[in-house]
């Protein structure tokens, strides 16, 4: 199935984003279109003396690419939605579920929800490269939050649908070792998974999922 | 956020037949067969909800609707006698004649496993438990769709109801435990009340829709068919952006249109808008 991981490097400079591009030139196929990503993060407001144990933040990031999806995580579970109402699945139109229009999870939940859950933090990534190499995507962006510069955000994908663990990492060590050359070191790397059932469903947004869970996990940890 | 402009109504059973090829003529469309689940989570009392945000806005507690599409090859006669070949015996708009007792109008079994598989239990015990079945994993990719409601706009001028909704459509759940109901009480909310609703659906130019249904309140315990005797007609139509004046007034025109020409046969009013109010303090609806 294919595999994904996210790097994140607080330390790094604006710049970084153009050396690792040059150092990595020499091995890109071709350059795709341009993405960019959201990320935002939710505290509870409510008071609950009796069941603390459910963690008191939630997480939603959103893709401009990936079908435009958006991701709600908490605790460790996800839902997936869309933000395209294209992607609706027709069935629900059809059977009176929903009335054709969707909008973005993170926005129902500044707006409607807000009295439980205030948002907390954005940190947005605009206008990334979306660079190909021979077997992987790579996604880089410099991410921003509202006080400024946030880092050097890379998001890697496999291309082969069917790579192997130990495939793929010869893929991201290889990527590190760029990172270290042009002096990019003190960064963070999650392969995590999510969900450990590779016979789970459907696998594309499963991925999503995923990848959600390792941008949480370099962003927030 | 979508607008929707809507009328309702009702007819008795045995009007069913003159209704379906009344409007059959006048939509120039066939009737096409739906039908949905539909839970209704509300705030967990455990949790101090207050009514305003952290700016200081105001914030109506509301409740959240979880509905979902119930294939049409798990839908069963209600009346039949035989309570093991429930099979329908045409499945389009006629079923809605043999739907006229309480008992539910699918096999109830195959609904059952179709919210687990999405992680919703609809046994009592379904908030507190849900890590229980955890490795109860699943292929589920049951897609549902969340939405929120205003309460319907005020005034007594409106000649239609108007509702603002918001909706987000969950393509997908994971984790290990794959549960709904785990992320719904995670976000502050428990289930509530779910119901089935079936019924005929016609398209009509202009985007109005007219659905004809029967709906049951559903209950692991005991189900009840809460339009016995009828069903409850609704025409609506859906503005996608809630700023487009000119569509509002469109489809309010449309609406009215099909009330006068009804008029005599369906006659279409607006509901009390409190009876679609779905704060959380507001009563059950059903």
């Amino acid at each position: 199935m294919t595999r994904t991981a996210v790097i994140f490097n607080e330390k790094a400079t604006p710049d970084a984003l153009v050396e690792f591009k040059d150092a990595l030139s020499n091995t890109l196929t071709s350059i795709l279109e341009p993405w960019s990503l959201e990320f935002k993060t939710f505290r509870k407001t409510t008071k609950n003396e009796r069941s603390s144990n459910s963690s008191n933040i939630m997480y939603s990031v959103s893709f401009a690419h990936h079908d435009k999806g958006t991701v709600l995580i908490h605790d460790k579970y996800a839902i997936i939605t869309t933000n395209n109402s294209n992607d609706i699945p027709k069935d629900l139109i059809l059977n009176t579920c929903s009335t054709g229009t969707t909008e973005p999870i993170d926005n129902l939940l500044a707006l409607r929800l807000s009295n439980i859950w205030s948002q907390r933090q954005g940190i947005r990534g605009d206008a990334g490269e979306t660079l190909q190499t021979t077997n992987l995507i790579v996604r880089v962006v410099n991410l921003f939050s509202s006080t400024g510069f946030k880092g050097l955000l890379i998001e890697l994908n496999s291309l082969d649908d069917d790579v192997s663990e130990e495939e793929f990492k010869i893929s991201v060590d290889h990527v590190q070792t760029v990172l270290k050359d042009i002096n990019c070191k003190d960064f963070k790397l999650s392969t995590d998974r999510l969900n450990f059932n590779e016979n789970n469903g459907n696998r594309k947004l499963n991925i999503l999922s995923d990848l959600a869970y390792q941008y949480i996990q370099v962003l927030e940890y | 956020m979508v607008q929707q402009l809507s009328l309702f109504s009702a007819i008795d059973d045995p009007s069913y037949d003159l209704f379906i090829s009344t409007i059959k003529t006048i939509s120039g469309n066939p009737p096409v067969l739906f039908a949905n689940v539909n839970t209704i989570w509300n705030l967990n009392p455990d949790n101090e909800v207050q009514q305003i945000n952290k700016k200081n806005q105001l914030v109506e507690p509301n409740r959240i609707k979880l509905s979902t599409n119930v294939p049409l090859d798990i839908l069963a006669d209600s009346d039949s006698s035989d309570s093991q070949s429930r099979a329908p015996r045409q499945l389009d708009y006629t079923l809605m004649k043999h739907l006229q007792t309480d008992a539910l109008p699918v096999i109830e079994g195959e609904l059952k496993s179709l919210l687990k598989n999405s992680g919703i239990n609809l046994t009592s015990d379904s908030d507190m438990n849900v890590d229980s079945d955890v490795k109860q994993s699943n292929n589920n990719n049951q897609a549902w769709s969340l939405s929120m409601s205003d309460i319907p706009a005020a005034g007594t001028s409106k000649k239609v109801s108007i509702q603002l909704i918001s909706e987000s459509s969950i393509l997908f759940t994971d984790s290990n435990a794959s549960s709904l109901t785990a992320f719904m009480n995670g976000l502050g909310y428990i289930l509530d009340y779910s119901y089935i609703t079936v019924g005929s659906k016609f398209f009509f130019p202009d985007n109005l829709i007219l659905d004809a249904y029967k709906i049951w309140n559903f209950d692991s315990d005991k189900s009840t068919q809460l339009t016995k005797g009828g069903l409850l007609l609704k025409a609506y139509i859906n503005v996608s952006k809630n700023t487009d004046i000119e569509r509002i007034n469109q489809a309010e025109k449309s609406l009215l249109l099909l009330q006068k020409e009804l008029q005599g046969f369906v006659e279409f009013s607006i509901p009390d808008r409190q009876s679609m109010d779905s704060r959380s303090e507001a009563p059950d609806i059903i």
